[in-house]
């Protein structure tokens, strides 16, 4: 059920993300997770449920939003981002929960 | 008119260099009621009618963390006169959305733009004015660190206070939130109640706020309208009603700051020098070795030359106080007992504890540096994913190194993480780490048993009690925690310098607590402790130590440790003193055997011990249950005493049966 609620807001959203003016046919969908670092992205829909996804939104991570990836950890987990002005880290299993859309 | 102002803001937005700029050392610090959240109240300098609560730093007015849930409480129900919200300028747009849900609540409220002067350097303009009107509340640049603007603050504090002043009700809804909104208004249970600000209520139902549904106690009858409201608005902006109204607040703040702020188009010069220092001491393969590094340096200068050189200072000290009290006391020719009470009771117990004052001072002065600078998120980010296999987050990874140290500086240094399990779970695994008052006695008993494996053994003591802890904690994790991982959403602040006074009244602050401590909670059991020394079973002075209490306590609990090898009732009192310090524990030893110094290591504790339950005898030492100056620590964060002698007896429950499986296991070799 919640694997097919996923799935149904990443297509959603790929759907979205070809309509969007800015990024005809160019854009990409992903995991925040699989952004590398130094790349630009732009937030479409954050997942999750509780705590955690209401704490995302709270900092800023609502749609729309542009950031970038700074850096990741050491082992590779946390990941450092940046938006609205200053710098947040975030676990790579919460980042799962975040698609975005890259921005060049 | 007496006035109680609260202060709210974002973390690292310099709310406690602001509130300790405002009301100096008149601090009172306690919990809220219930919680482990820091509740620190003071009045203003010169403006005695004005108290300060300081509320913790939050993000936001969401009901999932006891931070803010504390904060909603004590604004909706002690109403306040006047919101101070402190924002940093620096970081506007993050800072706003909490101010936005402030206005909400619709109380007197004044914003606090602090770092004016670092907006300067960063090439940041802000058109104060237009950023007032837009919000509708007044806004005072200040700089707390810099004393800029604080007396104009308070001005209009007062002044807004006294009259009232609310925010003048802009509403910047789109159509479809503000038909929600004002539908959700209409509810009667929403109409009938007077606690709650009706415009905070409703927007806090429409995100879905579980707590604020049971405050208003809705009927079947509101919650079914409510949710028909909810998935109305779902259904209009295609998303969800919590990313909804998250996401309506920050395109306000995007309008806002369009109009009201010029920044530089990618980062700020800040930023830049930040992200400088981040390259280096977040990098990928440097950034742990760093942070052992600082960590051994602070060690080093604690433990080492420098902080042994204060100890040593503060001892004589307080050795040299003892001893005029002594002369004082014999020849005013005070009673025999009263004079032992004194001096052998009181000042040897709390001056003993009280040694441990200069190792916590400096302790305390690195770590409010490291606090201050911003070093401290860094070190959660380059460990995070070390402790996260044990249910903690990174944030946990300095308290539980200090606790190497001492455990009591260790456990207050949890004082400054979020509320949830995962402060529990720290506080519960510092007590494995071997605290250096240990030391000694693993020196004493390795020098006599395992002269040429010193090292060896005693690294294996510490390795224990880091195992022991982490299994402590996985298992913690699994059954009593259910297993809920410690979430980690941490802002990087940019570094700053702290300012020389922060880092001072942070330590004074936590040597305040200590003393308090050592006068009242270790006052009484180095009393009790003597107490015991001094008579026997039948209350008459003891002339043979052992005859006393004490020892027939020990003799008495003595056979509960037969099993583990050590079943001397020496060693069972040795064990009950080294509650107070556990330094005791080898000088009790020495006194029950009625010899000192070296020769007693040499000769004497082989007539009690055996290399193997020796080895038993420093296990159990290094895992039971802390002393006193610890457990009181434990118990002021744990707030109820219950939980923390629970956890006190299942420590000590586990020192046990670890010792049992290391001398039955031993045995089999031997």
């Amino acid at each position: 059920m919640v694997e097919c609620k996923r799935w149904l807001t990443i297509s959603r959203n790929f759907f979205f993300c070809l309509l969007d003016d800015a990024n005809i046919l160019g854009c990409k969908t992903m995991n925040l997770s699989n952004l590398r670092p130094g790349r630009h992205g732009r937030i479409l829909s954050v997942g999750g449920h509780g705590a955690v996804r209401r704490r995302l939104l709270d900092m800023g991570m609502t749609p729309k939003t542009e950031f970038y990836v700074r850096k990741v950890a050491p082992f590779g987990d946390p990941i450092e981002i940046h938006l609205r002005g200053y710098a947040l880290t975030i676990r790579r299993e919460d980042a799962d929960n975040i698609v975005v859309a890259e921005v060049k | 008119m007496r006035i109680t102002a609260a202060l709210a803001g974002n973390q690292n937005s310099g709310k406690t260099t602001l509130f300790n700029r405002i009301t100096g050392s008149r601090q009172n610090v306690g919990n809220f009621p219930g919680v482990t959240v820091e509740k620190k109240t003071g009045t203003v300098k010169k403006l005695r009618h004005i108290e300060v609560v300081d509320l913790p730093g939050i993000y936001s007015l969401s009901p999932y963390s006891p931070e803010e849930i504390v904060t909603r409480d004590f604004l909706i129900k002690e109403s306040p006169d006047i919101i101070i919200n402190i924002v940093d300028a620096t970081s506007l747009e993050r800072n706003l959305y909490l101010t936005l849900q402030l206005i909400e609540l619709d109380m007197p409220m004044v914003v606090a733009l602090n770092m004016i002067d670092q907006v300067k350097y960063n090439n940041i303009s802000i058109d104060i004015p237009a950023l007032s009107k837009a919000l509708g509340v007044e806004i005072i640049p200040v700089s707390a660190s810099r004393n800029i603007g604080i007396a104009e603050l308070l001005d209009r504090v007062e002044y807004i206070a006294e009259n009232r002043i609310k925010p003048e009700s802009n509403p910047y809804y789109p159509a479809t939130v503000g038909q929600a909104v004002s539908a959700v208004c209409e509810l009667p249970a929403l109409k009938n109640n007077k606690a709650v600000p009706a415009g905070f209520a409703a927007v806090k139902l429409l995100e879905g706020d579980e707590p604020m549904e049971k405050e208003l106690n809705l009927s079947e009858d509101d919650m079914r309208e409510l949710s028909l409201i909810a998935r109305c608005l779902e259904g209009s902006l295609d998303m969800d009603r919590e990313a909804a109204l998250a996401e309506m607040r920050y395109l306000r703040i995007e309008e806002i700051c369009r109009a009201a702020v010029k920044k530089p188009d990618f980062e700020t010069a800040s930023r830049k020098r930040s992200a400088a220092i981040d390259s280096l001491l977040t990098h990928r393969y440097f950034g742990i070795p760093i942070f052992l590094g600082i960590m051994f340096l602070i060690f080093w200068l604690t433990f080492g030359v420098f902080g042994s050189t204060l100890s040593d200072l503060f001892e004589s000290g307080i050795e040299y106080i003892t001893g005029l009290c002594d002369t004082a006391l014999s020849s005013a020719n005070v009673n025999e007992n009263l004079h032992s009470l004194i001096i052998d009771g009181v000042f040897a117990g709390v001056g003993s504890v009280l040694s441990f004052l200069p190792t916590i001072l400096i302790l305390f002065l690195f770590l409010s540096v490291l606090e201050g600078t911003g070093y401290m998120a860094r070190v959660a980010f380059v460990t995070d994913s070390m402790l996260r296999k044990i249910g903690l987050s990174g944030r946990s990874v300095v308290s539980m190194l200090l606790g190497f140290g001492c455990s009591v500086p260790a456990v207050m240094s949890t004082r400054t993480l979020p509320a949830d399990h995962g402060k529990k779970m720290t506080i519960l695994m510092i007590p494995f780490m071997s605290c250096s008052a240990k030391l000694p006695i693993y020196s004493v008993f390795t020098m006599a048993f395992f002269e040429k494996q010193q090292a060896l053994v005693m690294m294996a003591l510490y390795l224990l009690g880091i195992a022991v802890s982490v299994l402590y904690a996985i298992i913690l994790n699994k059954f009593y925690f259910s297993g809920k991982p410690t979430p980690f959403i941490l802002e990087l602040p940019e570094y700053r310098l702290p300012t020389a006074s922060s880092v001072i009244q942070r330590m004074w602050e936590n040597a305040r607590d200590f003393i308090t401590r050592a006068f009242t909670v270790i006052f009484l059991a180095s009393i009790g402790i003597w107490l015991l020394q001094r008579f026997d079973i039948r209350l008459n002075v003891v002339t043979d130590s052992t005859h006393s209490l004490l020892a027939a306590i020990g003799r008495f609990i003595s056979p509960v440790f037969a099993p583990l090898g050590f079943g001397d009732w020496r060693a069972s009192t040795a064990l009950i003193t080294g509650l107070v310090a556990k330094e005791s524990v080898v000088s009790t030893l020495a006194v029950l055997y009625d010899a000192a110094g070296a020769e007693f290591a040499a000769s004497s504790l082989a007539h009690m011990f055996t290399p193997l339950t020796a080895f038993s005898f420093l296990v159990f030492t290094l895992l039971y249950m802390p002393c006193v100056a610890a457990m009181a620590a434990i118990k002021r964060e744990f707030v109820k005493t219950s939980t923390a002698l629970y956890a006190m007896l299942y420590q000590t429950l586990i020192a046990w049966i670890v010792s049992f499986a290391v001398y039955r296991i031993g045995l089999l070799f031997i």
